[in-house]
């Protein structure tokens, strides 16, 4: 097992440096840096000193290099617009995303697994159609135009919450169902097909047969085994919404990363776009490999392989 | 880092954000940039937001007065012309930086330097050093700024590019010493900056008196970073925000709809034209270098609706790089009236009557940038919008490969035609049409301070230009404000919108 999970650490790492040189080499061949950080009204000579000064006069083979060696020894360089070192920047920015994404993740879990249960219970029964209908539409619905409307509605209309913003819990409460709601028909649909399978196995057959509680056969055996693929998809959602959710967190006016990384592309901060590239890449990874270990975990069938 | 380091450093994110109360009775006014202030040092910037910041927080010796387009005395108390290219500054007494220590010619002779150091890499220093010689203080009150030849703009470049800074400000020479933690001299200072969050400013009560920037009516003022017009909107109908400004023009229309918010439009001194290849730079035989092309190109383009549909509220057409009012356009030229049939037969007579293709550089204000390629269509020329990064734009520009591109230049809010000159000076790769004549006179415009000659020189700079339709001029920006009803604001004539004016009614 543990061979299997360095194995995976070990491509993953390969994987995100191959993105991180991608990254590298379309900002660089794609646009001149040098004129996109002087910004729109600089003189020639301006661009120029900015040319000198960040190095862009050099080959790209030697920049590469350059930066390949310092991210080695962990140094990912300073952003041109913040004048920071953009590990820094990440860490600033993360705790809100971070936030964001754990609190996205609490209302998909907490709307879409129950969901997914009640409409198992009886298939095509008005609670099933009801949960169907609901994850058609939840799927429907653009994530900005659902943020627009719930600041109209609950920020505007009846002020319950703010409107935009990140200095208070009471300011990720919409984007957090905003975001959350967005994948709440996937976990929906998979729970509530896992479920139904499981539901009419031989095993579960035996169990009420064998007299246990609906609510036993229920959580402890059933479920556990309908929630295999769920926990896969679940480590994938987390990993997006880690990755920065650059809609909600504009609509919101949220400071996290999502929104550095659609700055930094547009104002051509080359380190921190490539030091967002890599971390994206890595949540990723680590979130697979964390999805397979919980699989694992909750099948022991999966461990003996 | 581990999870609980995160949390915690999530926890202290969350207490350390801005708080942002926009209210009357807190007296604090929330504006909304739609862009993040990325420095608090307005010599690193040059976006309109930190303009706008840099004007509360930061004096210079001279500030134009709009209304009479002179250069009055800020920081300074007066200045006197001692030859064409020397300068003495007398500063006024009791002048403070906002640490309360005092404001003196050693700070101003620091400040010239270090802008005009090509190694504080300072993004207004390639504005002075071509003209700045020297500063030197001659005596406690007075600063004695020189420059290597004679040159029209130096009031206007030490107006808008020389920020006052406390001597030693930067250390042993760190650009980015001023970046987070900020010591000026103007009518606000800064309570806190987080960089993404936003800049909360409180009035600097020992700002001096009798000077041409008011003193701050409103006690606290909060630059909040929200990049969505929606949740702008939302904001200004919640209270949560009473002052935006660069909104688009729809937005700015509804907004000013609605009960609680009032909808002002104002002038940018930013203008829209086309640069075309007349010198053949990209294309030695290409249709452009032909002067007839370019003069239907001119008569191709319907700048009026263009600017009634898609520029609205108070964008103006142009036939010149000129915005009104600004020194230097006050000249009749050739106009080109939308003629498409005047447009057919120059073509025709030009050797193109079934018109030709070429490749129009663009990189904002697509719809735009359509409907002129829409009006050439219409004559038989078919223009290859190529939509791309400024960044893109300029390196391929530097490369000498466009036939036409796009341009929108905002003179650093300066009402003069000087502030332009990089379009029509020798060996500016933005300058396609090469015009010996053109270059000399913009040249000799800017070595001269009698501004009567400077007045004719670009008189017939513009004269020929217009003539020779180096140029497909368009029009005019327009700038849309939106502001709470219970705030008093006037658009500025300049297009730089000062919040120190700004006052509760």
């Amino acid at each position: 097992m543990l061979r299997f999970i360095l194995k995976r650490l070990a491509l993953g790492l390969s994987v995100a440096l191959t993105v991180s040189l991608a990254t590298f080499l379309l900002l660089n061949l794609a646009a001149d840096p040098a004129a996109m950080v002087a910004g729109e009204d600089a003189t020639q000579e301006a661009i120029e000193q900015i040319r000198v000064q960040y190095g862009f006069d050099r080959p790209l083979y030697v920049r590469f290099f350059e930066w390949f060696g310092s991210i080695l020894v962990g140094d990912f360089g300073d952003s041109y617009y913040w004048k920071k070192p953009v590990f820094e920047l990440l860490i600033e920015r993360a705790p809100v995303t971070i936030a964001l994404a754990l609190g996205a993740l609490s209302v998909t879990i907490l709307v879409g697994l129950p969901l997914g249960v009640l409409a198992a219970l009886k298939p095509n029964g008005w609670l099933d159609r009801f949960a169907l209908s609901f994850g058609t539409a939840a799927q429907a619905v653009p994530n900005f135009w659902l943020g627009l409307i719930l600041i109209i509605l609950l920020g505007v209309m009846f002020p319950i919450f703010p409107v935009s913003g990140d200095s208070t819990w009471k300011h990720f409460v919409l984007p957090c169902f905003v975001l959350g709601t967005s994948a709440v028909p996937q976990v929906l649909r998979l729970t509530r097909t896992g479920m139904i399978e499981v539901l009419g196995s031989d095993y579960i057959r035996t169990a009420r047969a064998k007299g246990f509680r609906p609510s036993q056969i229920l959580f402890r055996h059933a479920l556990r085994n309908a929630l295999l693929p769920v926990v896969s998809v679940l480590a994938i959602q987390l990993g997006y919404k880690l990755g920065g959710s650059v809609i909600t967190e504009t609509v919101f006016a949220l400071n996290g990363l999502g929104r550095l990384a659609y700055e930094s592309i547009l104002g051509a901060d080359i380190p921190t776009v490539q030091m967002l590239v890599f971390f994206f890449a890595l949540v990723f990874i680590v979130l697979t490999v964390l999805g397979d270990i919980l699989n694992a975990w909750l099948d022991p069938r999966m461990r003996v392989e | 880092m581990s999870v609980k380091s995160m949390l915690l450093a999530s926890a202290l994110a969350l207490s350390t954000a801005l708080p942002s109360f926009a209210d009357k009775a807190n007296d604090t006014l929330v504006v909304a940039f739609n862009k993040e202030v990325q420095t608090l040092d307005g010599l690193y910037s040059t976006s309109r937001e930190n303009l706008i910041l840099s004007y509360l927080t930061s004096d210079q010796l001279v500030e134009l007065n709009l209304d009479t387009g002179e250069y009055e005395g800020a920081l300074a108390e007066n200045y006197t012309w001692v030859d064409d290219r020397t300068i003495d500054f007398t500063l006024r007494e009791g002048l403070t930086f906002h640490d309360g220590s005092p404001v003196t010619v050693e700070d101003i002779v620091y400040s010239f330097d270090w802008i005009a150091d090509a190694d504080s890499k300072t993004k207004r220093g390639a504005f002075i050093r071509g003209w700045f010689e020297s500063a030197v203080a001659i005596d406690e009150r007075t600063v004695r700024v020189t420059a290597k030849q004679p040159y029209p703009l130096m009031l206007r470049d030490i107006a808008v590019f020389v920020l006052t800074r406390k001597a030693g400000s930067y250390g042993d020479g760190n650009p980015d010493a001023l970046t987070q933690k900020f010591v000026g001299t103007g009518p606000y200072k800064i309570s806190e900056f987080a960089m993404g969050a936003g800049v909360q400013l409180e009035r600097y009560d020992g700002y001096y008196a009798g000077g041409p920037k008011a003193a701050g009516s409103i006690e606290k003022i909060v630059l909040r970073p929200i990049p969505d017009w929606g949740t702008v909107t939302a904001e200004l109908l919640s209270g949560g925000v009473n002052w935006s400004f660069n909104v688009p023009d729809d937005t700015a229309k509804d907004l000013g709809g609605l009960p609680m918010v009032d909808h002002v439009s104002g002038v940018s001194t930013r203008v829209a034209f086309l640069v075309l290849d007349a010198a053949g730079v990209s294309d030695a035989e290409g249709p452009i270098t032909n002067k007839l092309v370019r003069q239907a190109l001119n008569h191709a383009v319907n700048r009026e609706e263009i600017v009634e549909f898609l520029v609205g509220g108070s964008g103006r057409v142009v036939h010149s790089t000129c915005n009104a009012g600004m020194f230097g356009c006050d000249v009749e030229i050739t106009e080109y009236d939308y003629d498409p049939e005047k447009a057919k037969a120059l073509l025709a007579e030009a050797g193109y009557p079934d018109g030709f293709e070429f490749d129009l550089t663009a990189y904002r204000e697509r719809p735009i940038m359509e409907a002129v390629a829409a009006d050439l269509a219409e004559v038989g020329v078919t223009a290859n919008v190529n939509f791309v990064k400024l960044s893109a734009l300029s390196k391929s520009r530097a490369e000498g490969q466009l036939e036409a591109f796009q341009n929108a230049w905002g003179f650093y809010a300066t009402p003069d035609l000087g502030a332009i000159s990089n379009y029509y000076v020798e060996g500016s790769n933005r300058n396609l049409h090469h015009d010996a004549e053109v270059q000399e006179w913009f040249k000799a415009a800017l070595e001269t301070v009698d501004q009567e000659e400077r007045a004719e020189l670009y008189a017939k700079a513009l004269k020929k230009v217009a003539d020779e339709a180096y140029l497909l001029p368009i029009f005019q920006y327009s700038q849309n404000y939106v502001k709470s009803v219970d705030v008093n604001f006037e658009a500025p004539a300049d297009g730089l919108p000062r919040l120190n004016e700004l006052s509760w009614k």
